[in-house]
Formats: C-alpha cells, structure tokens, sequence
C-alpha cells in the first residue's frame, strides 16, 4: 500500500498548480454532477411509488367489486364497469438514469389509463415545472463528458511541445535523444489519464450507490465507460495534433479554443438546425386540434354528449341513486373515434421517428460531439428516444385494453373475471438502440486513432534539431 | 477561422429561426381554423356541456422569437379552458423535438450572446498584455503617455468591433425576414436589441481589457478572460439546478389533489356550497332589483354552477399565485446571477425583448384564465337566464358559441419589458463602466512602477 501511495504522491507531484487545480475543479464538478444525478433518481422513484400504490389499491377495489358481483351479491351500478378498470403506467428512471437527468422532467413518465383516456391525451397532466428551469437544464454527467472534459483536456494539453520549442529546451532534449512524438505522447496521456479515471470511478460509484448490479446494468455501464473513453480518446487526438502543430503557446491556445467551439458548439448547431429542418416532428397541439374535431363528431347529439359527460362522473351520480343506462357507451364510442383518427397520425409519427433515427445513426459521425451525446443518453436509458419507445409500448397496450373492454362496455355489461385478468398490467421493457451506440463506436474511433498520427506524423519533422 | 464559423453560425441560426417561426405561426394558425370550427359547429348543447367541452387558448408565435427563442419551446404553447378547473399552460414543444442537444440552443439571440462574447475574449485578450510582453508598453511610459489616452485607445477600438458586431449580426439575423414575408416584426425592438447587444458587448470588452490589463503574460490573461466566459455561460446551469432544488414545484399528482380537495370537494361535497350561492344570489338580485330569483325565473342549477365558479377561482388565485411564485423564485436567482454575468443579463433582456420569456408566457397564462372565466360566465348566465325549469335539458345553438370571442390578448410593451428588467440593464452598464475604470486603475500604478 505504502508503494502505492508513493507512486501516487510521485505521479502528482509532477504536476503544476495550474494542472493540479484543474483536476481537482474537474473532480468536483463531476462528483456534483454525480450526487445531484442520483438525488434525482431517487425521487424519481418514491415519486413513481405513490400513484403505483393508489393505482393497486383501486384495482383491487375493482377486482373485489367484480368477484362480489359474479358471485351475485348487489353491488352499485357504478362499480366495476369495464371502462374504470385502472392501469398505471411508469417508464422508471433509466438503468444509469443517474447520469443523464436534465431536462428528464419535460418527458411524462407515469399516466393512469382507463376507458376515458384516449390516445390523444394519454399522458394529460399539469405541466408545472418552470419554463425557464427546463430551459437552462442543470449539471449532469453528461454534460461533464461533453462539454467541461474537452475543454479540461485542451488547458491540459495545449503547449506541450509548443512551450519546449518557445523556450528552446526542444533541441536541447532532441540532441539527449529524446523523440518528440513520445514527449508528446506521455505529457498527453500523463495530463489526460486523470480526467478519465475520475470519470470512470465516478461511473462505477454512481452505479454500485443505486444497489446490486444486475447483468443488464453490468453492459451498460461497460458501454457507458467505453463511449466515455472513446470520446476522451479522441480529443485526446485533438489536443495532441494542436499541440503538434502550433508552433507558439498562444496560437496552441487559439487553435484549442477554436477546435473545442468547432467540436463542441459549431458542428452540433449546424447538426442540429439541419436536422430541425430535415426532421419536422408531429405537433402535439395539431394532433389534439384534430382529437376535438373527432370527439365533436362522435358526440354530434345532445343526448350523447351528456351521457359521456355523466359516464365520468359515474361514480357521483350513483351515491345519489341514479341508474346507469348508456353512458358508458357514449364515452367509448367518443374515445374510439378520437383513437381511430389519431392513432394512424401517432403511428405515421412514431415511424418517422424510428426512419429519422436511422438516418441520424447513419450520419451522426459528421458531429462527434452530437453522436457521444446520443450514445450516453441511450446507454444511460434517458432522453427523446426511450420517452418514444415508452409512448410507443403505452399505446400498443392501450390499444389491446381499450379493445378487451369494448365489447362489454358496448353489450352495457360488466367484464368477467377472466376477461378482465386477462387485460393484464403495463410494463415497460428497457431497450437499446444498438446502431447509435456501434455506429458512435466505429466512426469516432477511427477519427481518434487518425489524429493521433497525424500528429506523431508531424512531430517527426521536428526530429532535426536544426528547425 | 472563429470569425468566418460565427458569420456561418449566425446566417444558418438566423434562417432557421424564421423558417421555424413562419412554420410555427402557420400551424397555430391552422389550429386556431379548426379549434375555432370544432366550437362553432359543436351542434345545440347544454351550455354547461358546452363550458365542458371546453376550448384551448392558443399562444402567439411573436415574430422575433426566430432571433431569440427564449423559453418558447420549453413553456406550454397553449391553455386549456373549461368548466371548474384552471389549467396552466401545457403540450411544450421540446417534448417533440427528435435530438436536443445541451449546451447549444441553436438561435441567433444564443450565437450572439455567447459565441460574440468568446469571439471578443480571443480578440482582446492581448490588448495590453501583449504590449507588455513586446516592451512597447514601459516605450509608452518613458514617452510620457498617460495610462488613459492607452485605455481610450484600446476602449475605442473594442467599442467600435463591438458597435460593429452588434449592428451587423443583430440585422443579418433578422433580414430573413425579407424572405418570411408572413411574419411581421417590431423594428423599435429590434433597435432595442442592436443597443443592448452593443452595451452587453462593451462590458464584455471591458472585462477582458481588464483582465489583460492585469495578467502577467498573455498567455494567462487568455485563460482567465476564457474561463470567466466559461464561467458566465455555464453558471446559468449550475444556478438553475439549485434553485430547483431550493424551490420545488408541487409534484402534478398532488396538486391535482390540491384542487380536488380544495376547489372541488368543499363545495359539491361539503357544506362551502350554501353559503357560496346565497352570497351569488344576493349579489344577482341587487344586480336585478329583484327579491326572488324564482319569480323572475332564474335557473337554479346555473347559479350553483356559477358559484362554485366564483368558489373555485379564489382557491386557482391561491394555488397558482404559490406556483407562480415559486417560479419567481426561481427566477429571481437567475436575476441576482445575472448580476455577475454580462452574458446572462444580455440573454435575459434580449428574450425579454423578442417576447419569449417568462414573464411574457405567465401574462399570455393570466390572460388566458382570464378568458376562461369569462367565457364560462357567459355560458352559466345564458343558461341563468334562459333554461328555466329545463335545467340541463336546455340546449343553446350557434348562435350562443358565436358570442364567446376567441382568445386574443396584447403583448406587453417595450417600456415595460425594458422595466421589468431593469436590475439586468444597470448591471450591463455597471459591469462596462467599472472595467474599464478598474483598467485605467491597474495601468495607472503599473505605469508609476514602470517609471520608477
């Protein structure tokens, strides 16, 4: 252990203050970033557990309403009809959710489904958070890999051949036979291992904090790491080529600033507005515009529009005696009009997302810092794309439990037992888009490995100690 | 190379900002057409059915959010109006958006205000640090110059890139517009924004010359003027995340549950009812000189509704003045970091301007529950005075829905805008004052050193 400590006092202390501060400002952000990750994810799920607890505790009301009425004991007119059968439905906190929380709160991810819903409005809830709180997001995880690590490695990195030619020291080390491709070489990875080990050790005490490790969790978090180091990888490419290249300090310091504002701020905008225009997502405001047009159709009469209105509030009506006739069949012919015109917009929607996606994988490479992004985000199990194929998962069940509870509604009939177990309960299955993640593997891996001989290739020229 | 990729930046930042606002103002246009039809030809309905059926309030796509987009895609495009219940703004449009990646928001207003200060940074950090590593500036001292005529040159120069930078980039964002003909933008603002672009870029300009009027070698004064940019950018996100933390809102299952238990349940379950209409009776018959609401005919049934209405609103006061506030909280820890930060009170007086920040979304909010009181006070009076024994068998037609106006409300003006952010202004003119005075400082004792 003490020899440990040694080497570990030895490899610090080659560095300066500067470097030093760098790293530690570097660890405190990550941890930062880390801590308030998993403060989230933590609410996240006590949050997912209240309305999980009431929705069970409904449905065995519910179910126990059913048994008491097939075993023929009386029960109210408004209890256990078909279209009140409640399904909760919960996309939980990403597998390394921890990690990539901001903006997770502009994404629903609980709804309570029941014959009133309808595909339009599935998720119909109080949007409450602060626009302006959405808008400036916070600090997470990836975040840090993004954005803080490249500019981290540029500081780092920047003059280390440059500073050695400027104060003349380069010759000097060239006529003792040293080669500056591997001074290059080893004050890079000297400067740069440390920001990746803090990295990585955050990852891995981020991941072990959230409880035992399953063997899903396991591969994401070695894809998680992987991606991180292949992003690290590459600008550690960059760095060494300015650095090979800049024959001054402050045009090495430039030319980094440049290549971090190129990377990480100009190649993803001009992605990002490219992909804006290509890419028209369905609105969600046209798409409800076109559910009131259904349920104004579908509730043409008087007497029919009343009825759905009553069939709500069921409940209400029976404890003051009334019967209930055909309100119910009201609200779900209404809803089954909304689906059927919505649900084909919704679909065509969620194609063009998936073929959108595709062709993002496809050309993702252009913006290395915009496909590190989109890997992190679906390793970690957040963002645009799990929110779709949780949408997408909802809707498939919502049309399988509208459609078994149909029949009785329309018959003005209770479900049996069985039909009813048979509806069965929602639960989301975690998915992984494979092609971001392997096409982010392959393309920015060969972009690393191709600046980093670039730049042994140019320190070559500076072997004669006469230039 | 930064300057050519900031023009490019801002050229396709500017046209996809116009594209996006005339896209954007045609389809809520469009969903206006069909909101308005839907309404309109709901058939003959019970007006309390019809105050159910409900209508949606939608916000405007103010013409100059294509140069600053402010909060717009992260706040409710639109509010929901019906019978008991007020709903806040909802169906944001960063919901939708395929890939949204952080740190960059991809609009002129963000190019300017963040990428411009960076281009300043790599711009002036040599100013007079380079002089002094050249030795020019110990020249200067021995010729007796005064520390100020260096500063007023430096200044001088750094007011005119930023007068330049201002001017030219603030109109190529905006001369898309040229192309977008179905948009119509204010130019009095945009003259607002062309002066506190130049403001914002001056204090900016002050800092760096102040930085480099400090630092012992340009090298350092490149890093230090670069991490206060990094600093002032990304403090924002730091703050944000804490004054969530500091200041939560209310989770959307409990507040649904706030307004059941509070606007809803005391009233039609509770004993609050009585004492509501009684109180909306007497009120009615002052307003009719009249003794007996029966004698005259009244409903009955509209008059419960009405007061519940009456019961319901005080609670939505209540409940959504503490949302709202908590939001301001919130905000207001952004206004004190603006303080520190050119660059975020250039971005908060800039959205503030283009109409797209919250204050200008909590007033289209207000306006719209405005209007849905409104509307369901009209559809409970019509139902008041003309349903009779019907009660909810009555049924009213078109020519009832005709009367219920669409939503329209007015913007707020630019005096108020440029009030409400006044702290955001002084600051930016603070912050360009003192650097430089702090600059002309440090060169002054330099400069005695230098000639001892």
């Amino acid at each position: 252990m003490k020899s440990i400590g040694r080497h570990i006092i030895a490899y610090f202390s080659a560095f300066s203050v500067g470097q030093l501060v760098v790293f530690l400002a570097f660890a405190i952000l990550t941890s930062y970033a880390v801590a308030s990750g998993l403060h989230w994810k933590m609410e996240a799920t006590v949050e997912q557990s209240l309305p999980l607890r009431e929705v069970a505790e409904s449905r065995t009301a519910w179910f126990e309403s059913l048994e008491k009425s097939e075993s023929g004991i009386e029960v109210s007119s408004a209890l256990a009809r078909p279209m009140n059968l409640p399904v909760f439905v919960h996309k939980p906190p990403g597998p390394l959710g921890q990690f990539s929380h901001v903006r997770e709160d502009l994404y629903p991810s609980t709804g309570i489904l029941n014959g009133f819903s309808n595909e339009a409005l599935i998720f119909r809830r109080y949007e409450l958070e602060s626009p302006v709180s959405l808008m400036h997001g916070g600090l997470d995880l990836v975040l840090v890999v993004l954005v803080v690590m490249p500019l981290a490695l540029c500081l780092l990195n920047y003059n280390h051949l440059a500073s050695e030619r400027e104060q003349g020291r380069l010759n000097v080390l060239l006529i003792q036979g040293a080669r500056p491709s591997e001074i290059l070489r080893s004050r890079t990875y000297q400067c740069s291992l440390p920001l990746l080990a803090i990295l990585a050790i955050a990852s891995i005490a981020g991941t072990f904090v959230t409880g035992p490790l399953d063997i899903f969790t396991a591969l994401r978090l070695i894809l998680w790491c992987g991606a991180i180091f292949v992003y690290w990888y590459f600008w550690v490419g960059v760095c060494s080529l300015v650095s090979a290249i800049c024959a001054t300090s402050i045009n090495a310091a430039l030319t980094s600033v440049s290549m971090w504002i190129l990377v990480v701020v100009v190649l993803p905008s001009i992605f990002q507005f490219a992909f804006d225009r290509t890419t028209e997502s369905a609105d969600k405001m046209h798409l409800l515009a076109i559910a009131r047009s259904a349920e104004a159709e579908a509730l043409g009469t008087v007497d029919k529009r009343a009825e759905a209105i009553m069939a709500e509030h069921s409940l209400e009506i029976a404890q003051v005696g009334a019967e209930i006739p055909s309100y119910y069949r009201s609200a779900y012919v209404a809803n089954a009009s909304i689906n059927d015109r919505v649900g084909d917009l919704l679909d065509q929607h969620a194609e063009k997302v998936r073929q959108d996606h595709v062709l993002l994988d496809i050309v993702q490479g252009f913006s290395p810092a915009t496909a590190a992004f989109r890997t992190l985000k679906e390793v970690s199990g957040s963002g645009f794309l799990r929110n779709t194929e949780f949408n997408h998962q909802v809707r498939t069940f919502f049309r399988h439990y509208f459609e078994r509870i149909g029949v009785a509604t329309l018959q003005q009939r209770r479900l049996t037992l069985e039909e009813a177990e048979l509806i069965g309960k929602f639960e989301y299955k975690e998915s992984l888009a494979g092609a971001t993640v392997l096409s982010f593997y392959a393309v920015v891996l060969i972009f690393a490995v191709v600046l980093s001989q670039i730049a042994i290739r140019w320190t070559r020229k500076l072997e004669d100690p006469i230039q | 190379m930064l300057l050519p990729l900031t023009l490019l930046l801002t050229i396709v930042a500017a046209l996809d900002g116009w594209q996006r606002v005339t896209h954007h103002s045609e389809l809520r246009n469009e969903v206006a057409v069909i909101e308005r039809e839907t309404w309109l030809n709901q058939g003959e309905a019970n007006p309390h059915d019809a105050a159910h059926f409900g209508r949606y309030a939608l916000r405007r796509v103010p013409g100059l959010s294509a140069f600053d987009p402010g909060i717009l895609d992260y706040s409710g495009a639109s509010v929901w109006m019906e019978a008991h219940f007020q709903s806040p703004p909802s169906l944001r449009r960063a919901e939708s958006r395929i890939s949204s990646y952080p740190f960059v928001y991809g609009s002129p207003a963000w190019v300017l205000s963040v990428v411009i200060p960076l281009l300043l940074v790599v711009l002036l950090f040599g100013a007079v640090v380079v002089e002094r590593e050249r030795r020019t500036l110990a020249l200067l001292w021995i010729h007796n110059a005064h520390p100020f005529q260096l500063l007023l040159g430096k200044a001088t120069a750094a007011l005119l890139i930023a007068a330049a930078l201002a001017v030219f980039l603030v109109l190529v964002s905006c001369a898309p517009i040229v192309l977008f003909r179905n948009v119509t933008i204010d130019w009095v603002r945009v003259l607002a924004l062309v002066i506190c672009f130049f403001v914002g870029y001056s204090s900016i300009s002050g800092c760096v010359i102040l930085v480099s009027a400090i630092a012992r070698s340009s090298q350092i004064a490149f890093w230090i003027a670069s991490l206060l940019w990094l600093a002032m950018v990304s403090g924002p996100l730091l703050v944000a995340q804490v004054a969530k933390e500091l200041h939560p809102v209310p989770r959307d299952r409990d507040f649904a549950t706030y307004i059941q238990q509070e606007a809803q349940a005391p009233f039609w379950l509770g004993q609050a009812q009585y004492e509501e209409v009684a109180i909306y009776e007497a009120e009615v018959m002052t307003q009719l000189r009249a003794m007996d609401a029966q004698k005259l005919g009244l409903n009955r049934d509209a008059l419960v509704l009405q007061a519940h209405e009456r019961f319901a609103n005080r609670v939505y006061d209540r409940l959504y003045g503490e949302l709202y506030e908590i939001h301001e909280r919130q905000e207001a820890m952004l206004r004190v970091t603006s303080v520190f930060s050119p660059i975020l009170a250039l971005q908060r007086v800039s959205s503030g301007i283009a109409g797209t920040d919250s204050s200008a979304q909590l007033h289209f909010a207000k306006s719209a529950e405005l209007h849905r009181r409104f509307i369901i006070k009209k559809l409970n009076e019509d139902m008041l005075h003309n349903a009779g024994e019907d009660s909810f068998r009555y049924v009213a037609n078109r020519n009832l829905w005709q009367d219920v106006e669409d939503f329209a409300y007015d913007e707020r003006s630019l005096r108020e805008i440029l009030q409400h952010y006044r702290l955001e202004l002084v600051s930016i003119v603070l912050w360009a004052i003192l650097s430089l005075v702090l600059a002309a400082v440090v060169l002054q004792v330099r400069a005695k050193a230098a000639t001892k």
